[in-house]
């Protein structure tokens, strides 16, 4: 997770990694959500940076 | 008994009973402190869990190598690589949102600290030892050691007792915020289980709850990486070759987990069967969903399709083309905004994801749409809608915005995490566009 600015907003980007590359942003916040909500036993974003 | 469940009036006490082993948790059993907290959390009459171990020698340890190379006959490959304990509960407070207590009555060294640092509240007998001793067999930490133990104690204690493999003292343990308390060794671990107090009665269980959720979601917000980082390492088992392979390692990148890949890959993946993944999807989205007003807002939908391929479930996303104006090489759900044309999110989201990456409306079992995302820039609200893939469907990446359909095998697993994201090697259907 980064704190972001831009045009005069900030807000959290969440990050997760997949293999080589990243899942960010907007698909990286879903993709958070929604495995915190199916798997609340573990932590779902292992990958946040 | 390997591990006693007692149950006194609201407190329950999980004994680790391998007195002759150091209470070290053995591969019979080691699971079970995790499902024995699982059996807490969901019995309403226990209200607070003990956890500590027989006799007055030790807490835990570490299994011995030989103990870990007795999991798998000589020779054996394949199978399922059992798991450490607590290495599930890397965030173990997420899903026992009841107090949990270890009774430190000995030693807690490699392991014993790793699941003494997964518990709450830590009372200790004043013989108690701690550390994180696993470079002393030329292996890392695991079970979330290296990441827990710098958030309890001062940096630089916990970078000598990890670094230096040191233990320290009982006593020096309060002193530095490892432990809650300090306990006469009359009694052992009986005076140190005594600390661990059932709520006052003025303690109402829900607000306990609710105040353990609090902390958990809090310290879940800061950045968890080096869980994932460590679980892509060699664990005890790679003892042995991370001690032949160190000096290479070294040569190439200063760093003992340079060969995690190789590693990750047999990292144990847990099936989870369709049926119990739909059922997971279904409870979910049978509490009702966050729903937001546009506000001026646009609509948006994305298709969150899992996958099955081999018998385990992964997640769909397309990866962005370098020709699209925004996100160039990005991966995304397919999705996009919502037209007049279409009749509903779903409806949305099915025609983006046919558009996008070719994938056919009945090859898809619409589960249903999950909690709205509100972007603050580009001023979106964006309604995953969450859906089974009927058997193995065909991409076909449009080749314009979308360059390549990717998965993972394991992004999903069952009440574990999701080692693969970590891992390229475990992609498993990367159809490039043909155009």
């Amino acid at each position: 997770m980064e704190d972001w600015e831009r045009e005069g907003v900030r807000r959290q980007v969440v990050f997760v990694s997949y293999g080589e590359d990243v899942v960010w942003g907007t698909t990286g916040r879903i993709l958070r959500e929604l495995l915190d909500a199916l798997f609340p036993e573990v932590s779902a974003v292992q990958g946040t940076a | 008994m390997a591990l006693v469940y007692e149950q006194q009036d609201r407190v329950v006490t999980i004994t680790l009973n391998r007195p002759e082993a150091m209470n070290a948790i053995d591969p019979e059993t080691h699971q079970r402190p995790d499902r024995r907290l699982d059996a807490v959390s969901r019995r309403p009459e226990a209200w607070v869990a003990i956890l500590t171990g027989a006799g007055e020698k030790a807490f835990s340890r570490r299994r011995r190598p030989e103990e870990d190379s007795s999991r798998r006959p000589s020779g054996a490959r394949g199978g399922r690589k059992p798991q450490r304990p607590g290495a599930r509960r890397h965030h173990p407070r997420d899903g026992d949102l009841k107090p949990i207590i270890a009774a430190v009555n000995g030693y807690a060294l490699a392991g014993g600290l790793e699941l003494m640092l997964c518990c709450d509240i830590r009372v200790a007998a004043e013989h108690a030892v701690f550390g994180l001793t696993e470079v002393r067999w030329a292996i890392m930490p695991g079970a979330g050691g290296t990441q827990r133990l710098p958030r309890t104690v001062p940096l630089a204690k916990a970078m000598e007792m990890i670094l230096m493999g040191e233990t320290c003292s009982a006593q020096e343990a309060h002193r530095i915020g490892l432990v809650n308390a300090v306990r006469p060794r009359a009694g052992g671990a009986a005076d140190a289980r005594g600390d661990g107090r059932e709520p006052s009665a003025s303690a109402v269980p829900l607000a306990v709850r609710a105040a353990k959720e609090a902390i958990i979601r809090d310290s879940r917000s800061r950045s968890p990486t080096g869980f994932g980082w460590r679980r892509s390492c060699p664990g005890p088992s790679a003892a042995p070759r991370m001690r032949r392979k160190a000096p290479r390692h070294s040569r190439r990148s200063g760093s003992p987990c340079s060969g995690r890949a190789s590693v990750a890959r047999r990292a144990p993946l847990t099936e989870l069967s369709v049926d119990a993944l739909r059922a997971r999807i279904t409870a979910v989205l049978a509490r009702g969903r966050q729903a937001l007003t546009l506000e001026g807002r646009v609509r948006a939908a994305v298709l969150v399709l899992f996958v099955y391929r081999e018998a385990l479930p992964a997640l769909v996303f397309g990866k962005k083309t370098e020709d699209v104006p925004h996100h160039k090489g990005q991966f995304s759900f397919p999705g996009g905004v919502v037209q007049h044309s279409d009749g509903s999110v779903v409806d949305a989201a099915l025609r983006e994801a046919w558009e996008e990456i070719g994938l056919e409306a009945a090859a898809v079992e619409v589960l249903g749409p999950f909690d709205d995302v509100p972007t603050t820039v580009t001023n979106f609200v964006i309604t995953p809608v969450l859906a089974l893939a009927r058997g193995e469907p065909t991409f076909r990446p449009d080749g314009r915005e979308i360059e390549r359909v990717i998965g993972s095998r394991s992004s999903i697993s069952s009440g574990r995490t999701p080692s693969a994201w970590r891992t390229g090697s475990e992609r498993a259907f990367a159809g490039r566009s043909s155009s």
